[in-house]
């Protein structure tokens, strides 16, 4: 059985994100639909932490954008990381799979 | 008024350029303005481009024309890129359910990685779902957020019952509208899987789309739909049994009159490659000499890009044929009769509302 | 040689005829049109700019041909014809001009993607350029004439064309289409400007075009560098304030209003990025012209020193 916690996040094939940070905010472009997108800081370092290392889960995202970040790990629940996940995943961002 | 123009007709200096791209390098620069035009008007610029690009030429191209040539390859590849957002967004929606999606013409090309797919001037994405989920694949879209395209009452029932579609439906904003066919699809074992959509065998994509070009349209602008045919006969003419496959396929569902007209047009106006012995073959389903003769004038004529330069535009006649034709095979001429009143009588109508 | 140096007969002839091949850089825009009026109205407002012999290339093709068929009982009509089609639904004849000036705008917007077109007007000053973007209500058209007519450099009152490769501005000098009230304030401050017929009742109101200086249309081919953008904000009766504008938002409003952003895709976003990047971004609040111009030369001086 493969429940919500087994997936694993990543990149969809082809897709490829390119950054401009900003004073407020930062300004991203979806190189494989075109789009362009207003993120905060933990949006943009989810996506960068899915670029740069395909295939982590949920948890292990939530624990990386914790240390990115330099918060306190009650600050971020991981709730709000999976949301978020699944909120890059409706637009297809980020792509989920079980492995 | 056209004192200018350089000697060979628009028209002819794009079919040059699209048989024999090389060509493109002994043109003057004051024809290059004509053939962009014409190109332009057929809706080609963008797989001109792609031709020159392809022959590697397009470093010769004059600056001017080589600049307007990039542009239009820049916004078709922006329509293939919308295209592809909104089979992602309609493939959420139907796979959520289950309902199979064949992705077909300029869609079907991208999701094929056709070489000259991200040059073709898209207005709508085409899908076809199986016949009896047709209204729950309208039902699904429409509460994802797709809008139905206001008709009036007879003109959805016309798409309905004779279109072999609903009305596009189109999502608040996005540039593109979906259409969906239903007819009976081939079982699914015939298909090619994709993530986002089915896909057609080759001989079937050959002969959907020799159907839609030569029964199911007016022929009215359809040179790049007679390119479409071009480039896939060239692509998949290569592989090994394909044209074979074709010829039987073709007669296993009685669809040789559409893939004879496509061959002889093909070959008249476009020089498509396509093996002498298959020529020969395709004469079979050859309609009676009479007909031939008219079709085939018809045919090329029409299948010509249209010249932008002479006001009004020519060939209204043989037009207005050809749509009642596209028409009488979709229709019982009991009906056919009132359908195509009510048309020519809202054409005067809508003329008279303009002046 | 300028159009001003052709007779008017002259002119006239050659709209009829093989069409006027007309400089308009970056473009030759060629116009065919037996109509002797539209020949008479372009030849003034089109009078400082350059045309080119008959078999030139022309980017752009457009034939303004009076209404056919069976509309030709009822009120003349003109039709705009690009590459043999009908964008548009036929205007009434005397509309001829803003039709043409409309229609190769949308002729422009559809097609001239070897540059970023941001929705602005643009002006200059020795190399450094101020770009003033297109906002509801923002009166870039009559501040950029304003500021045309006290001494600056006129690039456009529509078109940012940024370069790709390095964000320069191309200049697009056009005919400023001065819309209802900014038709009599341009009059009044500027009285030696040559303005065109009066349109009345178009989509936009009342519409009268003004021609642009000659200095601007003869260094119509030299690039310029970006140094401030100023989104205007025209509020009548009140004080000129300027507020800055943060580096997100400015690229989001500039990108969001342009014509051909997204069609570009990733070397309009790196484009828009190094002009934010570039320049200082500001919204002006403005009540007048006056108090609108001051503040724009104020921005400028600052940024020039950055």
């Amino acid at each position: 059985m493969t429940s919500e916690a087994d997936i694993k996040w990543r990149i969809p094939s082809g897709q490829r994100l390119v950054f401009e940070d900003f004073d407020d905010g930062i300004v991203m472009f979806d190189a494989l639909f075109g789009s362009t997108h207003l993120l905060n800081a933990t949006a943009a370092e989810a996506l960068a932490i899915v670029e740069s290392e395909p295939g982590l889960d949920t948890r292990r995202i939530h624990s990386r954008l914790i240390e990115r970040l330099a918060i306190e790990a009650d600050s971020l629940p991981i709730a709000a990381v999976d949301d978020l996940l699944w909120r890059l995943e409706d637009l297809s961002l980020v792509g989920g799979f079980f492995e | 008024m056209n004192a200018y123009r350089a000697e060979a007709s628009a028209p002819s200096l794009l079919l040059q350029a699209a048989i024999d791209p090389r060509s493109m390098r002994r043109l003057e620069l004051s024809a290059w303005e004509p053939l962009l035009s014409c190109a332009r008007r057929n809706a080609v610029l963008a797989y001109l481009a792609h031709k020159a690009e392809a022959a590697d030429i397009l470093g010769d191209v004059p600056a001017a024309p080589r600049d307007a040539m990039r542009a239009a390859q820049t916004a078709a590849a922006r329509l293939a890129q919308l295209a592809l957002w909104e089979l992602d967004r309609v493939s959420r929606v139907l796979l959520r359910v289950g309902i199979p999606a064949i992705a077909l013409k300029g869609a079907a090309y991208l999701l094929r990685g056709m070489p000259h797919a991200a040059t073709r001037v898209l207005t709508d994405v085409d899908i076809m779902v199986p016949r009896e989920r047709i209204d729950e694949c309208e039902r699904e879209l429409l509460a994802a957020g797709w809008k139905g395209t206001k008709l009036d009452a007879y003109d959805q029932q016309y798409y309905r019952r004779w279109s072999h579609e609903i009305p596009p439906l189109q999502y608040p904003g996005r540039m593109l509208s979906i259409d969906v066919h239903h007819t009976i699809c081939p079982p699914v074992s015939r298909l090619r899987p994709d993530p986002r959509a089915f896909l057609f065998s080759p001989v079937d994509s050959v002969l959907h789309a020799a159907i839609h070009l030569f029964f199911d349209s007016d022929l009215d602008g359809r040179f790049r739909d007679l390119l479409d045919l071009h480039e896939m006969l060239q692509t998949f003419g290569l592989r090994e049994g394909f044209w074979e496959a074709l010829l039987r396929r073709a007669k296993e569902q009685n669809l040789g009159r559409p893939l004879y007209y496509a061959v002889v047009t093909l070959q008249a106006l476009l020089k498509t490659g396509i093996p002498e012995d298959v020529r020969r073959k395709v004469e079979q389903f050859r309609p009676p000499a009479a007909v031939d003769l008219w079709m085939r004038k018809t045919l090329t004529t029409l299948l010509t890009p249209v010249d932008p330069e002479p006001w009004p535009p020519p060939n209204r006649a043989r037009r207005w044929l050809m749509f009642v034709r596209s028409h009488w095979l979709r229709m019982p001429p009991h009906l056919l009769i009132p359908h195509l009143l009510r048309r020519s009588l809202r054409r005067v109508s809508v003329e008279q509302a303009d002046a | 040689m300028s159009v001003g140096t052709l007779a008017p007969e002259v002119m006239r002839a050659s709209l009829a005829g093989a069409g006027l091949a007309l400089r308009i850089p970056p473009i030759t825009v060629r116009l065919r049109s037996p109509l002797q009026f539209l020949a008479d109205q372009i030849h003034a407002l089109y009078r400082d700019y350059d045309w080119l012999a008959a078999d030139a290339y022309a980017d752009i093709d457009i034939r303004m041909l009076p209404v056919g068929g069976l509309r030709r009982w009822g009120a003349a009509q003109v039709q705009f014809i690009v590459d043999g089609v009908t964008p548009f639904e036929p205007f009434p004849i005397r509309y001829a001009l803003p039709m043409f000036e409309w229609g190769l705008n949308w002729v422009v917007s559809h097609r001239l993607h070897a540059h970023l077109l941001l929705h602005c007007a643009v002006v200059a000053r020795d190399e450094g350029a101020v770009l003033l973007p297109a906002w509801p209500g923002s009166g870039k058209s009559t501040l950029s004439a304003a500021l045309a007519c006290g001494g600056w450099r006129f690039l456009s009152d529509e078109y940012g064309l940024v370069a790709l490769d390095d964000a320069r501005l191309m200049p697009f000098v056009r005919p400023v289409a001065l819309k209802n009230e900014s038709i009599e304030v341009m009059r009044a401050f500027a009285p030696d400007a040559f303005i065109g017929p009066v349109f009345p009742k178009t989509r936009k109101g009342r519409v009268a075009h003004l021609r642009p200086p000659k200095e601007s249309i003869r260094r119509g081919e030299q690039p310029v560098v970006a140094r401030a953008i100023v989104f205007p904000d025209f509020r009548s009766g009140e004080a000129t304030t300027v507020k800055r504008v943060p580096g997100a938002a400015a690229f989001l409003k500039l990108a969001g209003n342009a014509f051909n952003y997204e069609v570009i895709g990733e070397p309009a976003f790196h484009a828009v990025a190094a002009l934010v990047r570039g320049c200082d971004v500001w919204v002006l609040r403005y009540g007048d012209l006056v108090g609108a111009r001051a503040a724009i030369d104020e921005i400028m001086s600052e940024a020039e020193v950055r």
